[in-house]
């Protein structure tokens, strides 16, 4: 079993799992267990909700994989997104500011494993993607990532960080415009 | 409306509108602009793929025991349900369209039941999520004065679809497009006689959440009505 279902494409397994298969079903929640419920332990730093959250996020992939379009993004961003703004609901209700934003720099060090059953130009691109961040000017790249995993706006940032909402609004642009720009120089 | 965006302010508003954390103004503004704007339009889907890809730089966390088999079980509780469900769920939406239609397939009496057909819509939504999370949602269609016009709804299935029902639209032939969050628009349908209808509706090649707005524009390309499904 595992050994056909291990070689499918992300977009196959969540085909499966659309459609019961309980297989299919199995194959996905163990490939990307670890992102997602490290994804909502990076946001709410508990591992109870984290598991909720991450619970929740596969029922719903598994409710909505049929609207899954891979024109706008891979499985795996689409799953993720889904379990972030779980997340980020989760921090809402509880009224709290998520984990340290110090804990940050783990992202530098995270991060997918090349395996046979990701493709290789996902693979390179992502770690294209990683090296880009880590190449940000440190204020830039945390601006960023408060807004991007945090869900935080630049108002809440720049009371956060005690800086001019100017200020952090000029990072987060700078910041993905040298993602962009990274990205693009490399696909040619 | 808003007031229109130029590219280079356009460009500005991008990243965070792309993120997910601009002001609703800005992303209002931002989106009637790629409506219309190719170039921008591909900037904010290049930024907005950067965003999503960014959450899959986040480290891998070890899950708590037992994790898949409660996910699995979970799952396993429900097909059968979901199956039956899923019937029931369009048997409803269709009742809906049934009724919308009926009740005015001469159109025009279709928005004048406004009030009734948006406490159905209620009803038949808020079944559908005790049921298994899917959703039906409603909104207003607003004409470019922002006075509203008629109403549209929203249902989040396999197939998703829209049903759109409108009062008095000046005659003439209208095309229907749908414009999803990161600014692409997609054309549901042309040549479309509102006039002598009252009302439109059809599947969408994309999840109702993932629409900012539908907009209906005349035969020269202009916005008459737009409309915004609210999601509760």
């Amino acid at each position: 079993m595992r050994t056909t279902t291990v070689a499918l494409t992300d977009e196959s397994l969540l085909a499966g799992l659309g459609s019961n298969d309980p297989q299919a079903a199995a194959a996905f929640v163990r490939r990307f267990q670890g992102r997602v419920f490290g994804l909502a332990y990076t946001v709410l730093g508990d591992r109870d909700a984290a598991r909720d959250v991450a619970q929740e996020a596969f029922l719903r992939a598994w409710r909505h994989a049929a609207v899954f379009d891979p024109r706008r993004g891979s499985v795996a961003a689409w799953l993720l997104t889904i379990t972030r703004n779980l997340a980020l609901d989760a921090v809402r209700m509880r009224r709290t500011v998520p984990v340290d934003p110090g804990d940050l720099a783990r992202l530098q060090v995270g991060g997918i494993e090349p395996g046979p059953d990701r493709p290789i130009l996902t693979t390179r691109e992502l770690a294209r993607l990683r090296q880009a961040v880590a190449r940000l000017p440190e204020e830039q790249e945390r601006s960023l990532l408060l807004a991007a995993l945090y869900g935080l706006t630049a108002r809440e940032i720049s009371e956060l960080d005690g800086l001019p909402l100017g200020t952090v609004k000029t990072r987060i642009r700078a910041a993905m415009l040298k993602l962009r720009s990274a990205l693009e120089v490399h696909d040619d | 409306m808003t007031d229109r965006l130029h590219c280079a302010e356009a460009r500005e508003l991008a990243p965070e509108v792309a993120l997910g954390i601009a002001p609703a103004e800005d992303r209002a503004r931002l989106l009637w602009h790629t409506g219309d704007c190719a170039a921008c339009r591909e900037v904010l889907s290049e930024l907005s793929a950067i965003a999503d890809d960014l959450l899959t730089l986040t480290p891998e966390h070890e899950s708590p025991a037992g994790f898949e088999t409660q996910v699995l079980a979970q799952m396993g509780d429900r097909p059968p349900r979901w199956r039956r469900w899923r019937r029931v769920a369009l048997l409803a939406a269709s009742i809906v369209v049934a009724a919308l239609v009926s009740g005015g397939i001469t159109g025009r009496a279709v928005y004048r039941a406004q009030a009734p057909d948006r406490r159905l819509a209620d009803s038949v939504r808020a079944t559908l999520a005790t049921a298994h999370g899917q959703y039906f949602a409603t909104g207003p269609l607003r004409d470019s004065s922002g006075a509203q016009r008629g109403v549209i709804f929203g249902y989040q299935g396999n197939p998703a679809w829209i049903f759109l029902t409108v009062t008095d639209p000046p005659a003439g032939r209208y095309s229907i497009h749908a414009i999803t969050h990161t600014g692409a628009r997609h054309l549901l349908a042309e040549d479309v006689d509102l006039a002598a209808t009252g009302s439109w509706g059809g599947i969408i090649p994309v999840a109702v959440h993932d629409i900012s707005a539908v907009r209906v524009l005349d035969s020269d390309g202009r916005p008459t009505f737009t409309g915004r499904i609210v999601l509760r």
